[in-house]
This record gives C-alpha cells, structure tokens and sequence, in this order.
C-alpha cells in the first residue's frame, strides 16, 4: 500500500472525429467555445461564456465571462499544428500547481483524425495527493456528482 | 451524501492532501471548533476519503490512498466529456461542410 499518489499517473483518452488533422486542429483552437462544455468544465461554470488559445508558443489559454472577467487555464509549451499542442494546465489554480497536458492529432487510414489527450506532470505539486485533490477545484459539480453515485 | 459538497470539508481534505495532520492543527487554521473539524472527519471518513490512526494520545488523519482513484476517474470524465463534445462538434462541422460541398 502507498500512501503517497503515483506521480508518473498518467491520465489517457481519445476521441476519433471525421474532419482531417488541419481541420480538426483549427476546430480544437480556434473554435474551443463552440464545443467545449463550459458549463461543467470551467472555473466559473454557469457563467463562463468564451475559451480563448492564444496560438503561439507562450500563450495563454483562458475563459472569459460576459461581465469581463477571465480565469487562466494554462499556457501553450509547444504549438505544432496541426499535429500537436503542449500546455501546463491549471484551472483554478497558480502556474506553480501546473499539471501538463498534449494534444495530439493523428491522421486516420481512412481521412478521420484521431485526437488524444495526455495529462501528466503530477510531480510538478509534490507528487502527493495535493496535486490530484487540485483537481477538485473545477468541474465540482463532476466530482460531487461522483460521491453522491458512491455515497 | 455530499462528503465534498461544504467548503469547509473542501478545505480540511485539501489540507489533509498536503500532509496527515491532526484534529487541533487542523482547527487552527479554521474558524470553527475542533468538535466540528471532528464532525466533518466523520463524515469524509464515512465517504471513503480520508482515514485515520491512533499515534499515542492523538488521532492523525490522512488522505485516503483510494481518494486517489476518485481523482483519477475525475479526470478521465472531465477528458471523455470534453472529447465527446469535440466529436460532436466536429460532426456537425462536417455535416456542415457535405451539405455546402453537395
């Protein structure tokens, strides 16, 4: 029994779309309010209304409300396009409590595109269970959603 | 049960994530009394989400290894979910584009 969390976790998924990587890529960044569900996955929930990814390596990737505020999500580390993007992620969260993500677009045989996400970096908070309770700061209703189907 | 739903039990089980501790150091940093920070241990210890022992006098209270998992699968839904609204979006942006195309 471990008591501190695996920080070589690594957190896998990944989706096939029928749009080729170029689109699908353009469709992922520059369109990101047009499908991401803001609502559940966002700092301010309800009132989140835009993500912004500023395309460049350095850029930051936030939301914003329709009151003006924002919430920064993370930062770009590698933009590939339209093959991959590499970014900290932190949510709700300071730089210094930063997990990673990639994203990555793969051509499929047949012209879709498979796209993976890859989230790791958990040892950047210590490695322990901080870094992982972390995540509980955004998407709550997710998580309550979980205990309560536990409970 | 809502074990994460009080925003004081948030603050006790991310205290707890950073190292185990026991109940008098986690009253300190709270504005309520240790039979409460006690009350709301039960209620996350009930919840699966932390656990505790008995080191001489004192009660240490830790994360719950298993509250790990919680987390993974937190994360492995907040991913399936955003993916699936990417599909989504990307079939009708295809759609989209055989209907102008046809």
């Amino acid at each position: 029994m471990t008591e501190a969390v695996d920080s070589n976790m690594v957190v896998r998924t990944s989706v096939s779309v029928p749009l080729d990587p170029e689109a699908a890529f353009r469709l992922f960044t520059e369109e990101m309010a047009r499908w991401w569900p803001l609502r559940s996955h966002s700092v301010y929930e309800a009132e989140a209304t835009g993500v912004v990814v500023e395309p460049r390596i350095g850029g930051r990737i936030y939301e914003t409300t329709d009151d003006g505020r924002t919430a920064e999500w993370g930062r770009v580390g590698a933009w590939d396009p339209p093959s991959r993007i590499a970014m900290s992620w932190y949510p709700g969260q300071t730089a210094e409590l930063a997990t990673q993500l990639e994203i990555l677009f793969e051509a499929e045989p047949r012209g879709g595109t498979t796209v993976r996400v890859v989230h790791t970096g958990w040892e950047a908070r210590g490695g322990d269970a901080a870094a992982l309770a972390a995540g509980y700061r955004t998407g709550w209703e997710l998580v309550l959603g979980r205990l309560a189907e536990a409970a | 049960m809502d074990a994460l739903g009080d925003p004081t039990r948030r603050a006790i089980f991310e205290r707890l994530a950073t190292g185990p501790a026991a109940v008098g150091r986690l009253a300190e940093g709270l504005p309520i009394s240790r039979p409460a920070v006690s009350q709301h241990l039960r209620i996350l210890k009930d919840a699966g989400l932390v656990r505790d022992r008995q080191v001489g006098t004192r009660r240490i209270y830790t994360v719950e290894p298993d509250g790990v998992l919680v987390v993974r699968e937190y994360w492995d839904r907040f991913w399936s979910e955003a993916l699936n609204a990417f599909r989504d979006a990307a079939d009708q942006h295809k759609e989209q584009r055989d209907d102008r195309g046809g």
